[in-house]
């Protein structure tokens, strides 16, 4: 299990907005194998805003492009409910692709499964550290 | 302040003299030194660059006029004279024949008046100018230095110079460099002297001149004196005049010299014109009343240069005009001075002297010559000049006039007195004596009397005829005898016996007459009257002639025998009637020396034999008687008869010795004439020596001359042989005088040709007419240009000039050819090569301009001009008209680096190259400016073009690249999964490696499939038969694909691919196509779902081994079912039959558009 400074994915809800099945799969089974549980694995933009607003998760995988379509509303979305997400992309800059993800967490694709597992925790850590502190 | 001038006169030899001179002479002796020679008249001078060698002075040739700067040497100019003005020198055009120039004089003379002063400097030369430019300087106060005619090459004009007794130092050449320096320096002096202070010196001065020469020159006008004085002083080198007085003390000879220079004459026309007024009036106006067949006759003593005598000519001349007389009239004119008789023959005088006679006398009288006036015929034969001294030679005579003026009064008073009784023996009686205002004839008042004592006019008294006056004595001339010491008048009585027997002796003794060697009555006793009985005629004091005609040929021997011989002699006595009673009368005639006087007088005694008191009867009645008597009557009347005819002998002999002298005198005038001739031969001679002078240093000149022109000659001919323009001189009338060897050719001529018409020659000239062009030239000196070809087809420019000489006359026209082939050839290049360019420029798409930079005061570009600009400029950049315009006035608000651009490429002459959008103009321009011109003129080319399009092309593959980078990064993740995902199921690496490149090749079929719509759609049919194209193989006939056909999306497609993948290597593997017998049926089946367009594909298999559900879900069931819902948006549904695999898999699609 990966863990850092104690914090684990165990038990932790995850949304994973990505358009491309065979990477949607091999998410769901890395974060099942940490313990997560995923709440939803969505390919569109709107299916991922209806996600969110039914059940909002705790933490959301995110790519940047659904199929032509940007993510960026959904990142509005995550922003404004505080939810914690990682960024998983084939830009290298995500400034080019959006002013507004300047400094967000990310991973790019091809990923690899400890860089985005450890990325992941070090979001939550973040997102728990401000949790605290709020 | 003026600069002192340095005039310098010199000729033949004089230019090695100069140079010499000029070595030695200090630079810095601040004059201004003006060097006059005699040079040709039509020969360029190198005199100014061969003395600019010898001194550092600047040396200027003076052709106009200069002003005169101190150390520079001024150079005269061929066929010029010189003269000063003020501080300026003008050069101006001689005006005398060629033999009469005396430039050197006349640059004198205007030093003389121009300034009063100045150094005057005569150097080798030969002839006499000059000499009178001397005497001018001297008499103004200049210094005059003479070269030492020993050492001068040609010694004439030195010698004239220093014959005039002006020269003030004679030295070599060496010697005169020190002496102007010091002279320069002594001048320095002078000028700055206090005048005031410096009276008191001066009158010293002339005192000591009084007590020295006897000469009292206080009365003198004191700027004269003290003009001579200081420049003497210059002379001597004193630099004040106390120390000039104690030289003057301590050197007995310079009294001498300053009196000589004291005594320079100046005269003028009409001097005193009062006085001239009278003279006509009064004494020319008397002559003319009464004037002979002689016709009148006049002199002139002390003439100087000559103003007098004519202006006495002038003034006889207008009375014989006025009363229309033809009288002869003769005027002599004598002076002792040569150089003075010389300018005074010449009659000439400088136009200064218009100020001293009316305009009508100088119409009348003078020819103008240039700067002088020159004295008609008629007048100057009037006037014969002579060197004559008033003093030693005889004088003329039967004179109506003579006019001495300002002549004695430098003469001792006795000295004058015998000069008057000179003229008065010269003078017919009750004629005139004119005399200078500060003279005066009242010392010889017995001989003249005054006429008008204002204006020294002078009248002879008759007086009885004398002889000559003789003053050859001059100043030893013995004093008259004191007469015999005449006893007391009256003694008292009762005296002492010796004085008792004194003046019975006075009583007694005879009656006695002292006489002089000529026997003129010297003094007489108080009864010696009564021997003297004057004759009818003149009166004459000789004794020999007033004596009692009985006595006087006894007396005329005895005197003889007295005064030659020394003897006493006592005649016999001869009876006279004195006071009415015969008395017989002896005379005793006693020579009587006195001493040292070596003049012999004679004491002439009458004694008295008491009275005759024989009468004739008486006598006849003495002892001897009647015949004797009658022998002595006989005797007396033959006597008587004797002395008669001696009487007339002797009146005749008077007469012929009146006659000899007449004679005489005319022979006298004669031979002044004779030696005026000669002296008029003397000045031809000068003036042919000055010729030969002129001619010499002509020939020096020419010969150098001949040596340049004999190089140019080389010159000319190498010259026209290099530059292979084919030149032909022809003449007036068209003769050929000279041609270059390529004219030869053209025109068939060859060096005997020369001389004749070019009309007799052919030429190969293509052209008719040439004589008749060339003639055109000729009379329309318009110089002419023809191009035209010869035979061989080269082509020419010939030119045609009128052939101008020197002094612009038309003498002819020059021709010459140029061969302009070659010329044409490359011209004809140059054009085409010319419509390339314009071509190039028109039709280059690039846009191209010339711009001129502009900048503001700071050096900061802020704008640019357009110079020119090709057509694709309007095109590359939208503007048009732009020619002159700036770029501000065309579209304002372009970007400010364009402008530090194009300023840096202006100022730094570096080309650039760059890419920079123009917003305004809505263009992006990549730009190669570069300088053009020289840096000054700010000019820049720009060649540009718009490259917006490529700027977005690039941008769009930029776009591309990075859209294929994320894509191949997606399609990466995507491999990574299905590698993850096909690795969770299968144990063996062969096992994994089929099925993982199984996927991967389906995957790769969709790809393949999309790419063929451009990733628009995938036809589905296309889909299935290519997934399962791999699995296939032998089994072609078990698989029966049927329904219509829709179109996928790209999503779809991939989807679809995998899903088909999985179901087919399902079925290859353990379902129906294992087995051989096994089918596979395909169905698509569209069908509409509340409004959306649906498929369903139905997957039947069947035949295959009997089939069981699988324990768990692997990847490939749960890969069918997700990707149905997630990449097709659909629905699968998988039922394992027994007798084979079923799926229904439905999903949406896009219907194509009618």
């Amino acid at each position: 299990m990966n863990v850092v400074q104690g914090v684990s994915l165990a038990g932790v809800a995850v949304l994973i907005v990505e358009d491309e099945l065979i990477v949607a799969m091999d998410m769901e089974d890395v974060l099942l194998e940490q313990g997560a549980e995923v709440l939803a694995t969505v390919p569109t933009v709107s299916d991922a805003l209806a996600a969110i607003e039914a059940q909002p998760p705790d933490l959301v995988v995110l790519d940047l492009n659904l199929d032509g379509q940007s993510t960026v509303p959904i990142v509005q979305a995550l922003n404004a409910r505080s939810i914690p997400f990682v960024v998983v992309s084939g830009y290298g800059d995500l400034r080019a692709a959006d002013p507004c993800l300047a400094g967000a967490p990310m991973v790019t694709k091809p990923w690899n499964r400890d860089q985005l597992l450890s990325k992941l925790l070090e979001v939550l850590t973040e997102s728990r550290g401000d949790a605290h502190r709020s | 302040m003026q600069t002192p001038v340095c005039g310098i006169g010199a000729s033949a030899g004089g230019i090695g003299a100069l140079q010499a001179l000029f070595r030695d002479l200090p630079d810095d002796l601040g004059l201004a030194y003006v060097v006059i020679v005699h040079l040709a008249p039509d020969h360029p001078s190198a005199l100014a660059e061969i003395l600019a060698m010898a001194s550092k002075m600047p040396v200027a040739p003076v052709t106009d006029s200069l002003t005169l700067q101190p150390n520079c040497i001024y150079v005269i100019a061929p066929e010029s004279e010189l003269v000063i003005s003020g501080n300026s020198i003008q050069a101006s055009a001689f005006n005398e024949a060629r033999g009469r120039r005396t430039p050197i004089d006349r640059f004198f003379h205007s030093i003389s008046s121009a300034r009063g002063d100045g150094i005057a400097v005569i150097l080798t030369g030969a002839g006499s100018d000059g000499t009178s430019g001397v005497k001018a300087i001297k008499e103004a106060g200049g210094v005059v230095l003479v070269q030492d005619p020993a050492e001068a090459e040609f010694a004439s004009m030195p010698r004239n110079a220093i014959a005039t007794g002006c020269a003030d130092l004679v030295a070599s050449i060496a010697g005169l460099a020190v002496q102007i320096a010091e002279v320069a320096r002594s001048k320095e002096a002078v000028r700055s002297l206090d005048m005031d202070a410096a009276a008191n010196d001066l009158r010293r001065i002339v005192g000591f001149l009084h007590a020295r020469t006897g000469h009292d020159f206080a009365s003198y006008k004191r700027p004269t004196v003290r003009r001579r004085v200081l420049r003497r002083m210059q002379v001597r080198r004193m630099t004040s005049l106390s120390a000039y007085a104690e030289y003057l003390k301590e050197t007995p000879e310079e009294a001498d010299d300053l009196f000589r220079d004291m005594l320079i004459s100046v005269t003028h026309f009409f001097r005193d014109p009062e006085a001239f007024e009278t003279l006509t009036t009064k004494a020319i106006a008397p002559i003319f009343d009464d004037v002979g067949a002689d016709g009148i006759r006049a002199w002139v003593a002390g003439c100087a240069t000559g103003e007098e005598a004519y202006s006495l000519a002038i003034l006889l001349k207008e009375e014989a005009e006025r009363r229309k007389l033809k009288v002869p009239i003769q005027i002599f004119a004598t002076d002792l001075d040569e150089g003075a008789l010389g300018m005074a023959r010449e009659g000439r005088y400088p136009n200064s002297i218009q100020a001293e006679m009316s305009a009508e006398r100088l119409q009348r009288f003078f020819l103008a010559d240039g700067s002088h006036y020159r004295f008609c015929e008629e007048i100057r034969d009037m006037v014969l000049f002579a060197t004559h001294s008033v003093l030693k030679d005889p004088p003329f005579l039967r004179l109506d006039l003579i006019s001495c003026r300002n002549l004695l009064i430098y003469l001792e008073r006795g000295l004058q007195e015998k000069l008057y009784a000179l003229f008065h023996y010269a003078l017919l009686p009750q004629r005139y004596l004119f005399l200078g205002s500060a003279e005066t004839a009242d010392v010889a008042n017995q001989m003249f009397a005054a006429v008008d004592r204002e204006s020294r006019l002078y009248c002879t008294k008759p007086r009885p005829a004398q002889p000559m006056p003789i003053l050859a004595q001059r100043y030893s001339a013995p004093d008259v005898p004191a007469p015999p010491a005449r006893p007391a008048a009256k003694t008292p009585p009762g005296t002492a016996p010796a004085v008792l027997h004194g003046l019975a002796l006075e009583e007694i003794a005879p009656a006695s007459i002292l006489v002089d060697e000529r026997s003129q009555i010297v003094h007489l006793s108080p009864s010696a009257g009564r021997y003297l009985r004057h004759s009818g005629g003149t009166f004459s004091d000789r004794l020999d002639q007033v004596v009692c005609p009985e006595l006087r040929i006894d007396l005329g021997y005895a005197l003889g025998e007295a005064l030659l011989k020394a003897v006493p002699t006592l005649t016999p006595a001869v009876s006279l009637e004195i006071e009415g009673a015969r008395r017989r009368i002896a005379l005793n005639v006693v020579p009587i020396r006195d001493g040292h006087r070596s003049q012999p007088h004679a004491l002439v005694m009458f004694l008295d034999g008491g009275p005759d008191t024989l009468p004739e009867s008486a006598e006849a009645a003495t002892a001897d008687g009647r015949d004797r008597d009658e022998q002595v009557r006989r005797l007396q009347a033959e006597l008587v008869m004797v002395r008669d005819s001696l009487s007339s002998s002797r009146n005749d002999h008077e007469h012929a010795a009146q006659d000899l002298r007449v004679a005489n005198e005319e022979l006298q005038s004669i031979n002044e004439e004779y030696r005026s001739t000669s002296e008029e031969l003397e000045t031809s001679k000068e003036e042919l020596q000055s010729m030969n002078e002129e001619l010499q240093t002509v020939n020096s000149e020419l010969k150098v001359k001949l040596e340049s022109i004999s190089t140019a000659h080389n010159d000319l001919r190498n010259l026209t042989a290099a530059t292979e323009i084919g030149t032909l001189f022809l003449d007036g009338e068209l003769r050929i005088r000279m041609f270059t060897p390529s004219v030869a050719e053209l025109f068939n001529i060859v060096d005997g040709d020369v001389g004749r018409p070019l009309a007799d020659f052919t030429n190969r000239l293509i052209r008719q007419g040439i004589e008749e062009e060339l003639r055109q030239v000729l009379g329309d000196h318009v110089p002419l240009e023809i191009e035209l070809k010869d035979q061989r087809g080269r082509c020419f420019m010939m030119r045609v000039r009128p052939y101008r000489t020197l002094d612009d006359r038309i003498e002819g026209v020059v021709v010459t050819f140029v061969d302009i082939s070659t010329w044409r050839l490359t011209e004809s290049r140059l054009e085409l090569t010319e419509h390339r360019y314009q071509t190039l420029f028109d039709s280059l798409d690039q846009g191209f301009c010339v711009i001129e930079m502009l900048f503001d005061a700071e050096d900061r570009p802020t704008d640019y001009r357009f110079l020119e600009v090709n057509p694709a400029f309007q095109r590359q950049t939208g503007l048009s008209d732009v020619i002159g315009k700036t770029m501000h006035e065309l579209q304002p608000g372009i970007e400010d680096y364009w402008f530090e651009t194009y300023g840096r490429i202006a100022r730094t002459h570096v080309a650039e190259r760059f890419e920079a959008a123009a917003a305004k103009l809505d263009h992006f321009y990549e730009v190669y400016a570069f300088p053009l011109g020289s840096p000054g003129d700010n000019q820049v080319g720009v060649l540009f073009h718009d490259i917006r399009e490529r700027k977005e092309a690039e941008r769009e593959r930029e776009m591309l690249t990075h859209e294929l980078s994320h894509r191949v990064k997606n399609t990466l993740a995507v491999v990574q999964g299905l590698a993850n995902q096909t690795s969770r199921d299968i144990g063996s690496v062969d096992e994994f490696r089929a099925s993982f490149i199984g996927r991967l090749e389906a995957l790769g079929h969709a790809h393949t499939l999309l790419l063929d719509s451009q990733w628009q759609s995938a036809d589905l049919v296309k889909l299935i038969d290519g997934t399962l194209k791999a699995y296939d193989s032998g089994k072609r006939e078990a698989i029966k694909v049927s329904g219509s056909s829709v179109r996928l999306t790209p999503k779809q497609g991939l989807g679809l691919a995998l899903i088909l993948h999985e179901l087919a290597s399902n079925a290859v593997k353990y379902g129906a196509l294992s087995v051989p017998e096994g089918r596979l049926e395909i169905l698509l089946e569209p069908r509409d779902a509340d409004g959306q367009a649906m498929v369903r594909l139905h997957w039947r298999e069947s035949g295959g081994p009997p089939v069981t559900p699988p324990e768990r879900k692997g990847f490939g069931t749960r890969l069918i079912e997700r990707a149905s819902t997630y990449e097709l948006r659909g629905r699968a549904n998988l039922s394992f039959e027994p007798e084979g695999l079923r799926a229904e898999i439905d999903f949406p699609f896009e219907q194509e558009p009618q």
